[in-house]
């Protein structure tokens, strides 16, 4: 019986902790091992690089893929767009080659290569998100893939808007902002898709050409849009993710092409600005302004490519594209904007991702 | 991003010969209309060489981007296969220096400017002429004197006295390829002829190359498949021994798969490019004293480049870029002996461009127009041992577009001047020139979608060189050797890069951009006669320091520009007897880094191909004759890239056979 209890009792504070994962004193994270670094590389040049730094060392390797696996001599591919790590494994989005590579997260080593295909012509895949056993993938097709991790291949193909890119998971549905940005004239919806019809429940008009979704602790998903760039400029919108409603844009001082959350403050940034505000942060739930400039000590970053946060301290890591053709860098911040430490990623080209191996 | 790529796309879209003693074995039959000059004058200013019709044919090239690969200081960049993209490019100075003239006449691209050279074949090419900074002859066009380097194609118009002459063949050979042709010139009267002439081409353009993902195998490079077709239609009329007039009309059309960049783990590319262009040309020239010569001449040009993307993700599912060029310009120059000594020469052109964007596809495209007078004045002075030129060039340019703003007037003067001195007794040669010139944008660079920018000012390029030439013959002259080395210097400023804009996702055009390029060009030419065999062998060799000034902060600062290799030479070798001919060739480039900043990763090795040709001549009856030609490419198949990513192919061979009809007497 005092068996029972004990099991019981562990399986509940496990349980617990596993659906508060933002009540960080209830959910003790470890500290991060390393971080891994995604580069895109350059349009067609097949050089996108996947860095290691060592948190205990400092030591990058900028092209720990190729280190990791020496008979992989062509590399990553063209541009890889996004990555995440889910279980054991690390999903690697490679946009113009097309595929999903997947390495052991603890190694680097590879396991898989995933075509994101349609009838032998590439999707041109995007971001990727995961849940309940599955990585979804967004692809400029008008697609998500649903890659199942047990048998490491698509599953199954789910229609939404026109170009997708960004993509997020809450409430068991999955928010795609249709950017539609290669029409002349750029959609503006968000689709929800119910993750247990796996159909498209609802479409969201929000800015135009919408990029990127973060969602806060109580379903507020921002969705950030880059506009048409002449006539209209970037904006932020707020939806509703439990009712699938719109509830508000932010206004002219909100111009911004991306956004992250992390602990429900909302990180705006524009990903191809040189001057102007680098990062502006925001209370979600009060509505109200946390820094105008997140940079506190006037360290530049040329061009902010991607920002990730150290759920273990709460820093922030940056990634700066520099000219784009040069060999990108990552900074990483205090939560008080405070540069604790830089790093080059060469021979990496455009920064765009950092994750953390724990 | 995806702009970007199509931009890309329409960036791309731009011994010494035989020795004196081969060149009289080489004289031409019947009567040519357009003199061609001896290979390398040994007055001359500037660099000028002729490829003569027989050196051409030793070459191993079908096209005029293949045989341009011979001439000094040039680079071709080449995107593979038979139907690849060819651009040609001086000293590292990018395709936009180059201008290409048809037998004296500018061939425009305002669009690009940037002419692909393999759309000239050689088959109706009776030679090419090189020139640097100069036309080789200054009763020329205006736009002729603008440039850095001036590429002269001269059409084949031999014309048997006032009979017939007919030239039929095919070549066939690797990538599936088939091109059969013919050329007929008709003497309609004693003094006037008429050239037509006209060839198709179909190959499948699939050759293997080693794959890039798994180094041990092959994979075929497909969507590369050609189509092409050429027709030339021209009448010659010979007013007298010092005046002619000539009228040309040429017709190109292609239709050809563009697989892009080999992308790693993807299939290929689908894109198609459908390009047709149409142009007339009017010479006359005409003495208008004893000591004053007028050259005038009128073009009107079309050209349609109809670009296709089928896996664009748009709604449409495919992307399509129709861009419609027009052209027409209107040419005086004047030429004026005043005595042995001094001469003047002073030409102007008006130019019309005009650009009109006409797929579905386009939204707001400015349909830009640009009218151009340039007007360049010159004198020559020679004596006994020294010649020397010196020109002045203007340029005027008013733009104007159907939407936005008409950027201002442009007014540039540019400044050159040239000198060759015989210091001594012996047949050595000095020269050294200079030359600024202003390089104006072109249309893509100052309109296109997203990324044109209508700000751009030209281009400023300070050009320097100086040289040694000569000549020597041994054995009483069966042995004659020319050489030449020249060093030159050359920086650019304003130079237009594209890069990222502020908020702005597409990348967009800068004169941001600064090079210094230091290097030199040496070419040795061995003319040999023993029995009744002639051997000619030319060896070029350059060296090259090309450094990119424009960002101090960049990692490419002071370092090699991308594509441009240190070290770089080739190797002719040509041997006839009687009427066997053999000839091989050899091309070698040395490293060079795909991007700025000489990075490990960029680095592209070091190549050389080799190819070989045997040809025969067969005479059928008094006036036939007939000539089989074999030509092995590439003999070693060497697996290289000029571009990163457009593998080139390995082995390859084309044989040809072609008939020859001649209605007179002349010897041959």
């Amino acid at each position: 019986m005092n068996k029972h209890f004990y099991f019981l009792a562990i399986l509940a504070i496990v349980l617990f902790s596993a659906c508060k994962k933002s009540d960080a004193p209830y959910d003790p994270i470890k500290p991060a091992k390393g971080v891994y670094v995604l580069s895109e590389g350059n349009f067609n040049a097949n050089n996108s690089k996947l860095a290691y730094r060592d948190a205990a060392t400092g030591v990058v390797s900028g092209d720990f893929f190729t280190q990791q696996n020496p008979s992989q001599t062509a590399g990553l591919g063209d541009v890889a767009n996004d990555m995440l790590i889910y279980g054991s494994k690390i999903y690697i989005v490679v946009n113009v080659s097309s595929n999903v590579t997947v390495l052991d997260a603890q190694t680097g080593t590879f396991i898989s290569r995933i075509p994101i295909q349609s009838l032998g012509t590439g999707r041109q895949p995007r971001y990727a998100a995961s849940a309940n056993g599955k990585v979804y993938i967004t692809a400029y097709d008008g697609t998500v893939s649903a890659i199942d991790t047990t048998s490491l291949s698509v599953s199954q193909v789910i229609p939404v808007g026109p170009n997708p890119e960004g993509i997020l998971v809450y409430n068991n549905k999955l928010f795609v902002a249709n950017s539609g940005g290669f029409n002349a004239v750029p959609d503006s919806t968000v689709s929800v898709v119910d993750l247990n019809s796996n159909t498209e429940v609802a479409r969201l008009v929000v800015g135009v050409n919408p990029q990127q979704l973060a969602v806060n602790s109580t379903g507020d998903v921002y969705v950030t849009s880059f506009g048409n760039f002449t006539s209209i400029p970037p904006s932020v919108t707020v939806i509703n993710g439990n009712n699938n409603t719109v509830k508000q844009q932010l206004g002219p001082n909100y111009q911004f092409d991306h956004v992250r959350i992390y602990n429900d403050i909302a990180y705006f940034y524009n990903s191809y600005a040189t001057t102007g505000t680098r990062v502006k942060t925001y209370d979600t739930h009060t509505g109200s302004v946390v820094r105008s400039e997140f940079i506190t000590d006037g360290t530049t970053v040329s061009v902010v490519y991607g920002v990730d946060f150290d759920a273990d301290n709460g820093d922030v890591y940056i990634c700066d594209a520099g000219n784009f053709s040069d060999p990108g860098k990552v900074t990483c911040f205090s939560s008080e904007g405070i540069k604790k430490f830089s790093f080059s990623v060469a021979p990496g080209i455009n920064p765009k991702k950092t994750l953390f191996l724990r | 991003m995806h702009h970007r790529a199509i931009f890309l796309f329409h960036i791309l879209f731009v011994l010494p010969a035989t020795g004196l003693r081969a060149q009289r074995a080489d004289t031409l039959s019947g009567v040519t209309l357009l003199s061609v000059r001896p290979a390398q004058p040994l007055r001359s200013s500037n660099i000028s060489i002729t490829l003569s019709r027989k050196s051409l044919a030793g070459l191993n090239s079908s096209t005029v981007a293949e045989a341009a690969r011979f001439l000094p200081g040039i680079q071709v960049k080449d995107y593979g296969g038979i139907g690849g993209l060819k651009t040609v490019s001086l000293r590292s100075l990018g395709a936009n220096y180059t201008t290409v003239l048809y037998n004296g006449m500018i061939v425009s691209d305002a669009q690009g400017g940037q002419i692909d050279l393999g759309r000239f074949n050689l088959i109706n090419t009776n030679a090419i002429e090189y020139t640097i900074n100069s036309p080789a002859v200054t009763l020329a066009p205006a736009r002729a004197f603008a440039n850095a380097a001036i590429i002269n194609i001269i059409p084949d118009y031999e014309v048997p006295n006032g009979g017939v002459g007919l030239k039929a063949g095919i070549h066939t050979g690797s990538f599936g390829l088939i091109n059969p042709f013919a050329n007929l010139q008709l003497g309609v009267s004693s003094k006037t002829s008429l050239h037509l002439s006209g060839d198709w081409e179909e190959a499948n353009g699939k050759y293997r190359y080693r794959d890039y993902e798994n180094g041990g195998k092959y994979k075929v490079r497909t969507g590369a498949a050609i189509s092409e077709f050429r027709a030339e239609a021209s009448l010659y009329h010979k007013i007298s021994d010092s005046s002619f007039l000539l009228w040309q009309n040429v017709a190109y059309h292609s239709n050809r798969g563009l697989p892009g960049a080999v992308i790693l783990y993807a299939s290929p590319a689908g894109d198609r490019l459908k390009s047709t262009s149409i142009f007339s040309q009017v010479q006359w020239k005409t003495p208008l004293s004893k000591k004053l010569t007028a050259l005038l001449s009128a073009k009107y040009s079309k050209e349609d480049k109809d670009y296709s993307d089928p896996d664009y993700p748009n709604s449409a599912r495919k992307l399509e870029n129709f861009f419609r060029q027009q052209s027409l310009n209107g040419s005086a120059a004047f030429e004026w002996k005043i005595s042995h000594r001094w001469g003047i020469h002073y030409a102007a052109d008006f130019i019309w461009d005009a650009l009109k964007r006409i797929d579905s596809f386009a939204v707001n495209y400015p349909n830009p127009q640009r009218k151009s007078l340039i007007q360049n004045a010159g004198v020559n002075w020679a004596v006994k041992n020294m010649r020397l030129q010196a020109d002045l060039l203007h340029n005027l340019i008013n733009e104007t577009v159907k939407t936005g703003v008409d950027r201002n007037n442009e007014s540039r003067l540019s400044p050159s001047a040239s000198i060759n001195v015989k210091p001594g007794l012996i047949p050595l040669y000095l020269r050294a020139s200079f030359k600024y010139i202003y390089r104006f944008p072109t249309f893509d660079e100052l309109y296109f979608t997203n990324i044109g920018n209508t700000a751009l000012r030209p281009e400023i390029a300070r050009l320097y060189n100086v040289g040694m030439l000569g000549e020597n013959s041994f054995r009483a002259g069966r042995v004659k050797a020319s050489w030449s080395v020249d060093g030159y210097y050359q920086f650019v400023t304003n130079k237009i890069l594209a890069i990222p804009r502020q908020n702005l996702f597409q990348w967009s055009m800068m004169n941001v951009g600064k090079a210094a390029i230091t290097g030199m060009d040496a070419g040795v030419f061995v003319s040999v006669l023993k029995r009744k065999v002639i051997l000619n062998t030319g060896i070029n060799y350059s060296f090259q320091q090309a450094l990119d000034l424009s960002d101090p902060s960049s990692v490419s600062y002071r370092k090699q520009l991308p594509y441009a290799a240190i070290h770089a030479g080739t190797l002719r070798a040509v041997a006839e007897w009687g009427r066997l001919r053999t000839g091989y060739n050899l091309l070698f480039t040395g490293e060079r880094y795909r991007a700025g900043g000489e990075l490990p990763g960029d680095r592209l090795s070091a190549f050389t191909t080799h190819d070989v040709n045997v040809a025969y001549q067969v005479k059928m009856k008094k006036s036939m004759a007939m000539e089989f030609k074999a030509e092995a490419n590439n003999i070693f198949n060497r697996q290289y890239e000029i571009i990163r990513y457009y593998p080139m192919p390995g082995f390859n061979f084309r044989l040809s056979l072609t008939v020859t009809y001649k209605n007179n007497k002349s010897r041959k």
